[in-house]
């Protein structure tokens, strides 16, 4: 799903460990709230600048960097706080590096210093027991700060060994816009030779004291077995000094080793981690849009099968809305008296609807007519959105004219119904056609409601209603009074409606008052009960008579009196 | 009164000869419907979860945590508008339930919560994890959270207090209740009388006849009128009546930040929210000259709806308020006609009303058809053009963009309380049959993260989908366990900018321009792998457009599943009027 992320170590280039004894002097010098602001300037964690590894990108050193000069007065002072506490910055690595020598540990520092950065490397061109000359590296330009603490950081390494600190040459800065920071260093440990001088001095005092005295052949004899003893003795000192050095030198490059390896170890984790991560969102990316692909054919091949059996049955059924909503435009737009002639091409457009109208007649009669007969079959029928669809179909049937309607269910409505999905459109649709078709102005209700056992849809509406006497004919088959105006019947008749609400069980109950309107209550089972017709030939059947299923399905309430 | 010796109606399963206390306990739950008890057994309640466990009828859900439980019981119960029952054994079981509780008790979701207790014989003697009213009161603890809580103190007094605290939880306004049973109560033998629920439960449905006319009277002839839907629509199951109250005047609909999605907000009607995250539609409408009639609708009014109690949000000539709570109403606002009673009823009852009145020739005078049509686009929303934005990193307006794209129609989504939550309100368009769920009664982080399991159990049918902060992930994060457990199909959408977003942004606005760096993460948060650790599905989204895949996939493959949104951190949620309300009082420049 996503892009791979930036490599780390592109940004992370610097590990946080090098502003520890910047930091440090911060603390000691300014207090802890200028070490929190001086670490906040980089995006620090006061903590994370305890000289813990934390790789982290150039800019953020940089940041420090330039806050933390900013609370100097010098950059001399500068120099000096980059080195403060170096020894303690070493810990206990610095009695294995007191084994060696400043030029050896120079030279590995120089080899190790991807523990610090991986921006660039440092090259050392010549070197002896007390000089080198290097040539540092960078790709990424740093800061002038940067340098000045890299620099005092490098000079003060003899210090150490209790050396006065290396003198450093500059020869070139990326920080002035050169290609690489170039050093000479030199450094000289005299104080080396300090304890042989200091005993040479001594044994001159005490042999000028002895001179002329009987003492000393004694003590020249004595002097000469002891400068025996003393040569021997230097002997095997430097041998164990030797070996110590030799020692010291492997731990170093064992140390190095280990250093580097870790380096590398952590570089490739990266990677792989990085590139694990990425072959897992390109799988998945795969994986969805195979899924997606293989779910479209099989889409499609579902589709096609239906659209194979259900065309016919759901063109016929679907014309009735576009056709309801011309008419409705057609009735709208005659209302807008646009003159004689828009009249006569309304009252063509109007002559169109009725042939099609009739045709659909036809052609459902054709499709469903024989549904009467035929076996319905059941499927779950959600109530909220029966409801939407009433809501939808009512509003089709009353566009553009001057009638309210409201649509809502009760919380007695159940949650589903069981029934044959186009036996129910067609038994609503016919009612609420016929609400629409006989109420000129005014308002429809139809409330969706319920009992434990069924679903009741009442549509009410204030249409010229119905008189009592002529009331039980409305369900008389072949028996469809002309509307008045509004949208013209090509529904199934009420006869059909009471033969199809037999065939699943339901029930109609109607009221109506002349000139104030009628109500139908359309009871549907929440479960299709199922035929309890026992077995017989097919040459045996015979349906219902109307009759019976009117006695049956219908009933007519009685309006009460005023 | 139907009450009989021998209990006529069904049993949960066969009772043994002697009926004990937790055998009419599950008889009256399994009547008033409830099928799913959240909770984490232990000693001091090991009689109750025992009876659950061994129910044919009954399910039992262990959370990973007491509070997750009540949180998923409050989902179950917010999303059926049934009861829901989570419980807790005694001690730090029974704390650990009261946040949850709370939220429910804001926001008037009916729970049922049982707590253990030690045996009675032993109470105040200083028994292991004891709280006796004497001591550590967990009845008292309750009692402020709750509508009703006491201690059942013998096997014969259980049927009164269970039966007055199922009353108090599902009439009127709906809210928890408590029940402290010492654990010697449950297998005690006890036979009584047998109540059925509509004998001691009343339906609240009546309403003041007269006031009902008058507001359809106001509602008939008012010019600009305005319906303000709060949650309460959604508890009564009004949505559809309001949608054809609105339809029939016509009138424009704001809802409350709580009430979000009550009223689809997409419909052309629609003004969006009013109040905290909420639409510029709403604001300058409601706020501005021209409106003479508001009606309420199970909306309290409260600091986070009215900009800190403007005066401008009462309309020149009548302010209707319609609310089950009869405290609610008038408590802020002066009202013209109070109507007390059950929401659905009453909008019921007014278009009936005014459909009366239309056939006796009336019409209604509104003249919001005439006016211009609202807009319809992104430009309707604050920074209306990142819900379009290619930038990377993702901004918070985009994804929701292209989620909306895959959203179901039936979607039930559950929003979490941060940053996040003021893009969901705000950017979110909620759409006719979804449904949007938010706890801002009480505001607990990680209620919208562990709710949607209790949801998902309740509407197995539909899809739930939870749009949660990292935050929040990280605090109740452990339950969606639960999920994967009992394979609760919720799909978690994790908006991730690793810190506490709206803290930052607020503590940067109120510090002028100085934030709050300590509630940013050390270290990058792995939503993601964390959920496929816990054996989830999961997927990253860090680019516009990549949204509706991960969604299709997720609804495709059913399971509990988890999406994790890499947003850039430093888009600003909307949450201007939310400061301003801080600051203090609001004055809204009238257009």
């Amino acid at each position: 799903m996503s892009n791979p992320a930036p490599n780390a170590r592109e940004t992370a280039q610097y590990n946080a460990r090098i502003l520890r004894t910047l930091m440090n002097f911060v603390r000691a010098e300014y207090g802890a709230t200028v070490f929190a602001e001086v670490a906040g300037a980089g995006s620090f964690a006061p903590e994370e600048l305890d000289g813990r590894t934390l790789w982290v990108a150039l800019k953020r050193i940089e940041a420090v960097l330039t806050a933390a000069r900013a609370r100097m007065p010098s950059d001399e002072v500068f120099k000096q706080a980059s080195v403060y506490g170096l020894a303690d910055a070493y810990g206990a690595i610095r009695y294995v590096m007191w084994a060696t020598s400043p030029g050896a540990v120079y030279a590995a520092a120089g080899q190790t210093y991807k523990l610090v950065t991986t921006n660039g490397e440092v090259k050392i061109l010549s070197h002896t027991r007390t000089s080198m000359h290097a040539r540092l590296l960078r790709p990424t330009p740093i800061s002038r700060l940067h340098c000045l603490m890299q620099q005092a950081q490098t000079a003060a390494l003899p210090t150490l060994w209790d050396l006065p600190p290396a003198l450093l040459r500059e020869e070139a800065c990326v920080a002035l816009g050169d290609d690489a920071c170039v050093y000479r260093l030199q450094w000289y440990d005299a104080r080396r030779w300090l304890p042989p001088v200091l005993g040479l001095a001594g044994g001159s005092a005490i042999a000028s004291l002895l001179a002329g005295t009987h003492l000393i052949a004694t003590a020249a004899t004595a002097s000469i077995a002891l400068l025996g003893l003393a040569v021997g003795h230097i002997y095997e000192l430097r041998t164990t000094s030797r070996t110590n050095l030799r020692v010291g030198e492997e731990i170093n490059d064992a140390l190095k080793d280990l250093a580097l390896e870790a380096a590398d170890a952590r570089r490739e984790l990266l990677e792989l981690h990085q590139r694990q991560r990425d072959w897992g969102r390109m799988l998945e990316d795969e994986t969805t849009e195979r899924t997606l692909a293989f779910q479209q054919v099989l889409d499609r091949i579902g589709e096609v099968q239906n659209a194979r059996d259900s065309t016919l049955r759901g063109v016929s059924h679907d014309l009735n809305n576009p056709l309801t909503a011309l008419r409705a435009n057609i009735d709208f737009l005659r209302q807008q008296d646009l003159g004689p002639q828009t009249g006569e091409v309304l009252g063509e457009f109007d002559e169109a609807t009725v042939q099609i109208s009739a045709l659909l007649d036809e052609l459902m009669k054709a499709i469903t007519g024989s549904m009467v007969v035929k076996q319905v079959s059941a499927q779950r029928l959600d109530v909220a959105s029966i409801t939407d669809r009433l809501r939808r179909r009512i509003r089709a049937l009353v566009f553009g004219r001057d009638i309210r309607a409201s649509v809502f269910r009760t919380r007695e409505a159940p949650e589903a119904v069981s029934t044959d999905p186009l036996l129910f459109d067609r038994v609503l649709d016919n009612i609420l056609t016929n609400a629409a078709k006989y109420t000129e102005v005014g308002s429809i209700v139809v409330e969706v409601d319920g009992t434990p056992t069924s679903l009741i849809i009442k549509v009410s509406d204030t249409g010229r209603g119905i008189a009592a006497a002529d009331l039980e004919g409305m369900f008389r088959p072949g028996t469809v009074p002309r509307a008045p105006r509004g949208p013209s019947g090509h529904g199934v008749g009420l006869s059909v409606v009471v033969q199809l609400l037999g065939q699943v069980g339901g029930h109609l109950d109607v009221m109506s008052k002349p000139q104030h309107g009628t109500t139908f209550w359309v009871h549907f089972p929440i479960e299709m009960p199922a035929r309890s017709d026992p077995p017989r030939a097919a040459s045996e059947k015979r349906p219902e008579p109307y009759e019976q299923t009117l006695g049956r399905v219908l009933t007519i309430r009685r309006v009460k009196s005023a | 009164m139907s009450t009989s010796r021998h209990p006529s109606a069904p049993s949960p399963e066969p009772t043994p000869q002697e009926p004990r206390v937790v055998d009419v306990l599950l008889k009256y739950l399994h009547a008033e419907g409830v099928r799913v008890v959240f909770g984490i057994p232990g000693g001091l309640l090991h009689p109750f979860f025992e009876a659950i466990e061994r129910s044919k009828v009954m399910r039992l859900i262990v959370p990973k945590h007491e509070e997750g439980g009540a949180f998923m019981a409050d989902g179950f119960a917010r999303v059926s508008r049934q009861l829901a029952v989570c419980a807790g054994t005694s001690g730090p079981g029974a704390t650990n339930m009261l946040t949850a509780v709370a939220c429910a008790f804001a926001d008037g979701v009916p729970l049922l919560v049982i707590s253990g207790q030690v045996a009675s014989h032993a109470l105040g003697k200083g028994a292991a994890q004891e709280t006796p009213r004497e001591d550590i009161d967990i009845v008292a603890m309750f009692d402020p959270v709750t509508k009703y809580s006491a201690m059942v103190t013998t096997a014969l007094s259980l049927g009164h207090h269970l039966r007055r605290a199922l009353r108090l939880a599902l009439t009127g306004r709906p809210g928890p209740v408590h029940l402290n049973v010492p654990v010697d109560l449950w297998e005690k033998p006890l036979t009584e009388e047998w109540f059925n629920p509509r004998t001691y439960r009343p339906q609240t449905r009546t309403f003041d006849r007269q006031a009902v006319q008058r507001a359809a009277e106001l509602l008939l002839a008012a010019k600009y009128p305005i319906l303000l839907a709060g949650s309460g629509v959604y508890t009564a199951g009004a949505e559809e009546h309001l949608k054809a109250l609105a339809e029939l005047l016509p009138a424009r609909v704001a809802t409350t930040p709580r009430g979000k999605g009550v009223f689809p907000e997409n419909d052309p009607r629609s003004l969006g929210i009013l109040g905290v995250a909420g639409h510029r539609d709403a604001r300058d409408t409601i706020l501005g000259p021209d409106v003479d009639v508001l009606m309420t609708v199970g909306a309290s009014l409260n600091e986070t709806t009215t900009f800190n109690w403007s005066p401008q949000l009462l309309p020149s000539r009548a302010l209707i308020q319609v609310d089950i709570d009869a405290d609610r109403i008038g408590r802020n606002y002066p009202v013209e006609v109070a109507l007390v009673g059950d929401a659905q009823s009453i909008l019921v009852e007014i278009v009936y009303h005014l459909h009366r009145s239309i056939r006796e020739g009336a019409s209604p005078k509104s003249a919001w058809n005439a006016s211009p049509p609202l807009v319809r686009s992104h430009a309707r929303y604050e920074d209306g053009d990142q819900r379009t934005s290619e930038a990377r990193p993702l901004t918070p307006q985009r994804w929701r963009t292209d989620f909306e794209e895959v959203l179901p129609d039936d979607a039930i989504i559950f929003s979490d309380i941060g940053g996040h939550m003021l893009f969901n309100m705000h950017h979110l368009c909620i759409r006719e049959r979804q449904h949007f769920v938010i706890n801002l009664g009480f505001g607990s982080m990680g209620h919208g993260t562990i709710a949607p399991i209790g949801a998902a159990l309740a509407e197995a049918n539909r899809p739930v989908f939870a749009i949660v902060g990292d935050a929040c992930f990280t605090m109740q994060g452990m339950d969606l366990l639960t999920a994967v457990e009992y394979d609760i199909p919720v799909i978690w959408v994790v908006e991730n900018n690793n810190m506490h977003g709206i803290t930052w942004h607020c503590s940067k606005i109120l510090g002028h321009g100085t934030a709050f760096e300590s509630i940013k993460y050390r270290r990058p948060l792995e939503v993601a792998a964390i959920a496929r650790a816990m054996g989830m599905s999961s997927w990253i989204v860090d680019a516009p457009g990549k949204m509706q895949d991960a969604v299709r996939e997720a609804m495709r493959r059913g399971g509990p599943s988890l999406i994790e949104v890499r947003v850039d951190p430093d888009i600003v949620p909307p949450l201007g009027e939310r400061m301003r309300s801080l600051a203090g009082f609001i004055e809204i420049e009238r257009p």
